[in-house]
């Protein structure tokens, strides 16, 4: 009986990396660890990336912002309790950083130059030219309605964690993923499957 | 397609977001195959969201964790190069800091109104207004000018130890006086003749002393009034404390005459 119990508690054990894993992790890189840095990077180097390039809408500040979250990371990892998942906790990294180099922009005067320059060429399967025309009708979109759809269609967060992080009313972020997903509608017209 | 009221609602709908009658509305709506395009539209909905929450990060450009390695090095490099010439600098601050403090503690020419001949271990005020202190070497009324001029207060800085003695000789009536008694007095002598030098300049240049308005408490240096009868004053209790001095020496000098073996 006792030897069934510890085999059912053993197989309940979730085998994915965990938030103590990543906890484990960004406590060693508060202490100036570079080797558990480098691993934390590695693991969440794609989604950064990806998340920052979908937000800003542009392949060309993706990689030099992408490198700022993760200094950000690297610098405020003390700033991070064991409580919160470390997925959002670098989500919110990511959208601040975003929000920022708008601000700067903004401040600046700035258009978004946006730039399709070396994106793969379009000779790829169903699926992959999908995913080109979504990720190109994303970085079409006005800026405020792609931080929303972003965060709620591909992030999966709720519209009171979204105005929360954009600093916005939870009726707003409804109304600009409303018009965000019409707009995108259209822009792609018939290519959804 | 037509402009539909319908239409704005959809994707609430698709989020269930929309209250329960307002959904139920919508649901006959679409349901009844209208014209709008409402049913065309929301079935497009839901394949885009479905398709958005199923995009996946993709490839990502090689070499990040160099770059950012290298960022990192950057930055530390950046910070010590700052951090050392800051840290001089802030050591820098501190020595002039310290340094101007010590040298406020020496009597500033004519700076706050006073100056003193210091140390002055026992407190004794003097007779005559602005005149106090007591003297280094016999505990006597050492010199307090209040309110004294520029050049009266440079004059009277802190006293060199070198004086005088053939001054001193020459203001003693012919007694035979031993030279540690000269040397001794001297010291006490000398200042109160550098003062008396320099209150009588002021006094006698005439055009040099600061004049205040009748009424006005500061100069337009921000001196206290300086009049000519204070300053008069001055002199002469200053000439009072030098004649004691000496009257003191000579007596002391008799007594030790009187009885050599004290």
């Amino acid at each position: 009986m006792a030897q069934e119990t510890v085999r059912v508690t053993l197989e309940t054990t979730p085998r994915a990396p965990t938030v103590g894993a990543e906890g484990d992790l960004i406590l060693r890189v508060a202490q100036g660890d570079r080797a558990a840095f480098q691993a934390l990077f590695a693991r969440h180097e794609s989604y950064v990336f990806w998340l920052v390039r979908r937000l800003a809408g542009s392949r060309v500040d993706a990689d030099d912002l992408s490198q700022e979250v993760w200094l950000r990371v690297y610098s405020r990892a003390r700033q991070f309790s064991g409580g919160e998942a470390f997925r959002g906790w670098l989500r919110t990294i990511v959208i601040r950083c975003c929000l920022d180099l708008r601000r700067r922009r903004h401040a600046r005067g700035e258009d978004r130059v946006e730039t399709t320059a070396g994106e793969p060429p379009p000779t790829r399967p169903a699926s992959a030219l999908l995913r080109l025309d979504l990720e190109r009708g994303l970085a079409a979109l006005p800026e405020e309605s792609r931080h929303v759809v972003v965060l709620h269609d591909v992030e999966g967060m709720g519209h009171a964690e979204i105005a929360r992080a954009l600093g916005i009313s939870e009726e707003a972020s409804r109304s600009r993923l409303s018009r965000a997903r019409r707009n995108l509608r259209e822009r792609l017209g018939g290519t959804t499957r | 397609m037509t402009d539909c009221a319908f239409r704005e609602q959809l994707s609430a709908y698709h989020d269930g977001d929309l209250a329960a009658a307002e959904a139920e509305q919508l649901r006959e709506h679409v349901a009844s195959a209208p014209a709008c395009g409402c049913r065309e539209e929301l079935a497009a909905l839901h394949t885009l969201v479905r398709d958005l929450g199923e995009l996946a990060p993709g490839p990502v450009p090689a070499g990040g964790w160099e770059r950012l390695s290298a960022r990192l090095e950057r930055r530390r490099a950046w910070r010590w190069e700052w951090m050392l010439p800051m840290a001089a600098l802030l050591l820098l601050a501190v020595a002039i800091l310290l340094f101007r403090t010590a040298d406020r503690t020496t009597p500033e020419p004519g700076g706050a109104g006073s100056a003193a001949i210091r140390p002055a271990p026992r407190p004794a005020e003097s007779e005559v207004p602005g005149i106090s202190g007591v003297g280094p070497a016999t505990g006597r009324p050492a010199v307090v000018v209040a309110g004294g001029s520029r050049t009266a207060a440079r004059a009277i800085r802190p006293p060199r130890p070198r004086f005088q003695a053939a001054t001193v000789k020459a203001s003693l009536p012919p007694t035979r006086v031993p030279t540690d008694l000269i040397v001794a007095y001297g010291a006490e002598v000398e200042p109160i003749d550098r003062l008396l030098r320099a209150l009588r300049r002021v006094s006698q240049e005439d055009g040099n002393h600061p004049r205040v308005p009748p009424g006005e408490p500061y100069d337009e240096r921000g001196h206290e009034p300086q009049t000519d009868a204070t300053l008069q004053g001055q002199i002469e209790a200053l000439e009072a404390l030098r004649a004691d001095v000496l009257a003191e020496l000579v007596m002391e000098a008799q007594a030790r005459a009187a009885a050599p073996w004290k």
